[in-house]
């Protein structure tokens, strides 16, 4: 897939040396037609943040490149693909094309959600299950959790093209971290017992 | 060294109980005197049922007041770090601030939206932002940048932790005990630590530094 790039960063040079023999694209102007397409742009003051809010850029197509990670988090608040630090170009642009690599292979997803003022931004690979609990999701990961006020449904539209899987009404898996299936539950990862509900029987 | 530390302060449970005995209480003042003012008027004397349907509505009134003054009860933001884990409890949202006044009322744990590892943790960065009170008021908020070693990237501004700047400290720096590299680009603790200067005075002084 030929991934169409709009590039509005003064380190466009050195960003297409680094990945023109690594990821298949061509420069575009941001147009809503170019899809699937990505945006590099400098975010390197508060300044520049001011005039991102003038643009509205699509979730999780923005790469920013900052100058220190005060800017990076502030930058949440516009839903970030991720970020390039400018002293760290090259390493992060590399890591920058593995991730689009694997969201456009279907292996990988970013998540934001918003609570209240504050924001996580979170990769679909990290995520073990997701549970339902009234108007709440709690998403659980490795090691740690997040509650977040969210619809299940939303977030399963976001993962479709991953490994997920919804088992029952309130729960959806991450089959990466499936050990065991058995006819009533599923066996997870740090042998975590979900029930498989039974409009969910027929999971592979 | 202390097992737990917590920045913020929730609504202590006796407070509670107290203005839960205390509001049927100024509830039935409230009804008698309404009652008394109104009962000797020729609209209640005159109409059917008036005394009946005015006292019903004054008790849901009372009923629906008391359900809508519950969530105020629920509305703190709290941080809470022990050895092994950082916790965060925003109460965002109604439901939340519900569950915030029972979990206080009968003495349980709070439900923490984030609930992170401490060794998960890469490092904390602190800094500041405006946010808009009451009465448009501008007031000041810290904001915790938490960035986790499997790449997630967390941004955390409770609005009313720095009001008791002592305790604001105190978290922070137990943070840093249990391991946590803290960045404090602004020099924030500097000015918690500060007796003299307010917050807010310090925000403003920091903003015009930059700006010059």
């Amino acid at each position: 897939m030929k991934i169409n790039l709009v590039l509005e960063t003064q380190y466009k040079e050195q960003i297409l040396k680094t990945i023109q023999n690594k990821l298949c694209y061509q420069e575009v102007l941001p147009t809503p037609n170019n899809r699937p397409y990505i945006v590099i742009k400098d975010v390197l003051s508060i300044k520049d943040i001011e005039s991102i809010k003038e643009n509205q850029y699509a979730h999780h197509r923005t790469i920013f490149v900052v100058k220190d990670s005060e800017n990076m988090f502030l930058l949440l608040d516009f839903y970030p693909l991720c970020f390039l630090r400018e002293n760290h170009l090259n390493d992060d642009l590399q890591k920058a094309m593995e991730l689009i690599i694997n969201i456009y292979q279907g292996i990988e997803s970013i998540l934001t959600f918003k609570m209240g003022y504050s924001y996580i931004q979170i990769k679909a690979s990290q995520i073990v299950y997701i549970e339902s609990i009234g108007h709440y999701l709690i998403i659980h990961t490795i090691h740690n959790q997040y509650q977040v006020r969210e619809k299940l449904k939303n977030v399963l539209e976001q993962l479709t093209e991953l490994s997920f899987q919804q088992i029952h009404k309130s729960y959806v898996i991450n089959k990466k971290y499936v050990k065991e299936i058995g006819a009533t539950e599923v066996i997870l990862f740090k042998n975590i017992s979900l029930p498989i509900g039974r409009k969910f029987k027929n999971i592979t | 060294m202390k097992e737990k530390l917590v920045i913020g302060r929730l609504f202590k449970r006796s407070f509670i109980i107290i203005q839960i005995v205390l509001y049927p209480l100024f509830g039935w003042i409230f009804y008698t005197l309404i009652m008394n003012s109104i009962k000797n008027t020729t609209f209640i004397t005159s109409t059917p049922y008036a005394l009946m349907q005015m006292k019903i509505a004054l008790i849901v009134i009372l009923i629906v007041g008391f359900i809508m003054a519950i969530p105020g009860y629920g509305t703190k933001q709290i941080i809470s770090i022990d050895h092994q884990r950082f916790r965060y409890c925003s109460a965002e949202g109604l439901i939340a601030k519900y569950q915030q006044f029972i979990n206080i009322l009968f003495n349980q744990e709070q439900n923490y939206e984030v609930n992170i590892a401490l060794n998960d943790i890469k490092k904390i960065t602190l800094i500041y932002s405006d946010i808009y009170m009451l009465w448009s008021q501008k007031g000041h908020s810290i904001i915790f940048n938490i960035d986790l070693k499997d790449g997630t990237l967390m941004k955390i501004q409770p609005d009313n932790l720095y009001l008791d700047k002592k305790n604001c400290l105190e978290g922070i720096e137990f943070m840093e005990k249990c391991g946590i590299q803290v960045n404090d680009p602004y020099h924030l603790k500097d000015a918690l630590r500060n007796e003299e200067i307010s917050f807010a005075e310090y925000i403003e002084k920091v903003r015009k530094d930059n700006e010059d």
